[in-house]
């Protein structure tokens, strides 16, 4: 009898999926501002910012951006159906977006992208005035997670939970003062020291009960994302740090129906690694090794200058070729493969990486 | 064989568009019950390094079928069909 229920019950799973695999599933419709809350107001985020406002002004194109200049096939090829993607999917328009952040340092973002020397002088003076009314919050900071750098602009708690709860009024303010319908946090802020997973990370009731107790493996990164899942606010790790991959992360997501994604863009190296690499396994060319060697100078440099930093990186870089090359499955083409991350600080680059 | 790339580039400008992606696609998912429910968005992968699965469950690091993966996704909650590129069908 119950396996004729589950039967029926997965019978009616299919029939159900099956009408809305016809019609789509509902979506509620992007009206309203959107809400951008960045932790680390740095190069990536001011480049973000910065970029939207030129695109929104007209002088400069989203370049790189799925969802702005990319275009699905629907139906067979011979249909002619390719619709730009920000058509086919209700996606909020630029024009939507208001944008806040926290930094250590208390440059608002017009300085703080001069600093970073990304982007030309020329189009950041025609930003300006958006860029300079985005100042940073004061930041939760642990300088054992991030051992080169050091600021002012930090948050001051009794422990790892009243922290937290400084995040959320800063959200539950941004809320009303923007006048956002709805909010993202992204996490743009540096490589943390490399942690493993402990038991504080197992359960929710766990992580809560160690940032009252100010557990050392809860990082600051975590702080921020039990912030923002707890407000309702979804949560993207750009960084390689552990944050929202922990158990207790999964359950809050889950429980609150908050989505999270990570981790660390894809941005330089690894892009290139994961399309040469399914190249050689198609063909099954075998590997002896692969040497990666990236030459910067920007902050994201310094940071990773120290060896906990470094770490939490290299996992990160080392996992996509094993992933990709399946060495269990071919030994002899993979199974010997010798794969060197190098990470060369080197001040006059700045932004501009050799790989 | 020996492959040499010699890549440069301005690491922030390829971050930014990733930063507007994920902020426009994961807004898209708290609108959409289908997808928020639960809880990784593994069809984002294609945005990251070290995507997050739960666990047991391996990362796909293709770009390729990272791409696949997430505009199939796009497609399943329009109710489009999936493109599998079978493409069989083209010559009945």
């Amino acid at each position: 009898m119950p396996k004729t229920q589950k039967h029926a019950s997965k019978a009616a799973r299919t029939e159900k999926k099956s009408d809305a695999q016809k019609h789509g599933f509902p979506i509620q419709p992007a009206t309203g501002k959107l809400g951008v809350m960045i932790p680390g107001m740095g190069a990536v985020a001011t480049t973000f910012v910065a970029g939207v406002e030129a695109v929104r002004t007209g002088i400069a194109a989203p370049i790189g951006s799925l969802t702005q200049m990319g275009t699905i096939r629907l139906g067979k090829r011979t249909d002619g159906r390719s619709p730009k993607i920000k058509e086919f999917v209700p996606l909020a328009g630029l024009d939507d977006l208001v944008f806040t952040g926290w930094d250590i340092f208390e440059d608002d973002m017009y300085t703080a992208a001069s600093k970073a020397g990304v982007l030309e002088r020329d189009l950041l003076a025609k930003v300006k005035t958006r860029l300079q009314s985005i100042k940073p919050q004061k930041a939760v900071f642990d300088h054992n997670y991030v051992k080169k750098i050091d600021g002012p602009n930090v948050k001051k708690g009794k422990n790892k939970m009243d922290l937290a709860e400084q995040l959320r009024q800063d959200i539950r303010d941004f809320r009303k003062s923007s006048g956002a319908a709805r909010l993202i946090t992204i996490w743009c802020a540096s490589t943390e020291t490399f942690i493993e997973p402990t038991a504080a990370h197992q359960s929710l009731k766990s992580l809560e009960k160690a940032m009252k107790e100010n557990d050392e493996f809860i990082a600051p990164s975590m702080v921020y994302a039990y912030a923002s899942l707890m407000e309702g606010v979804p949560f993207a790790n750009g960084a390689p740090n552990l944050t929202v991959d922990v158990p207790a992360m999964l359950e809050l997501s889950r429980e609150r129906e908050v989505p999270i994604c990570g981790k660390d863009f894809k941005t330089g190296q690894t892009l290139l690694k994961t399309v040469l690499a399914p190249a050689f396994k198609a063909r099954l060319l075998g590997l002896s090794g692969w040497y990666s060697t990236n030459i910067l100078g920007n902050r994201d440099g310094e940071v990773l200058d120290d060896p906990g930093s470094f770490k939490t990186k290299e996992e990160s870089k080392l996992g996509a070729l094993e992933h990709i090359l399946q060495p269990s499955l071919y030994p002899e083409l993979y199974g010997n493969i010798f794969h060197k991350v190098r990470i060369n600080y080197y001040p006059p680059r700045g932004d501009n990486k050799e790989g | 064989m020996q492959i040499k790339v010699d890549f440069l580039c301005r690491d922030s400008i390829l971050a930014a568009p990733i930063v507007l992606d994920l902020v426009l696609f994961l807004d898209l998912v708290q609108r959409t019950p289908e997808l928020r429910r639960l809880g990784i968005q593994e069809w984002l992968s294609f945005y990251f390094k070290s995507p997050m699965t739960p666990p047991g469950l391996y990362p796909e690091h293709d770009l390729f079928i990272q791409l696949i993966k997430l505009k199939n996704t796009l497609r399943h909650l329009r109710g489009e069909e999936l493109i599998t590129h079978l493409g069989l069908e083209y010559y009945d």
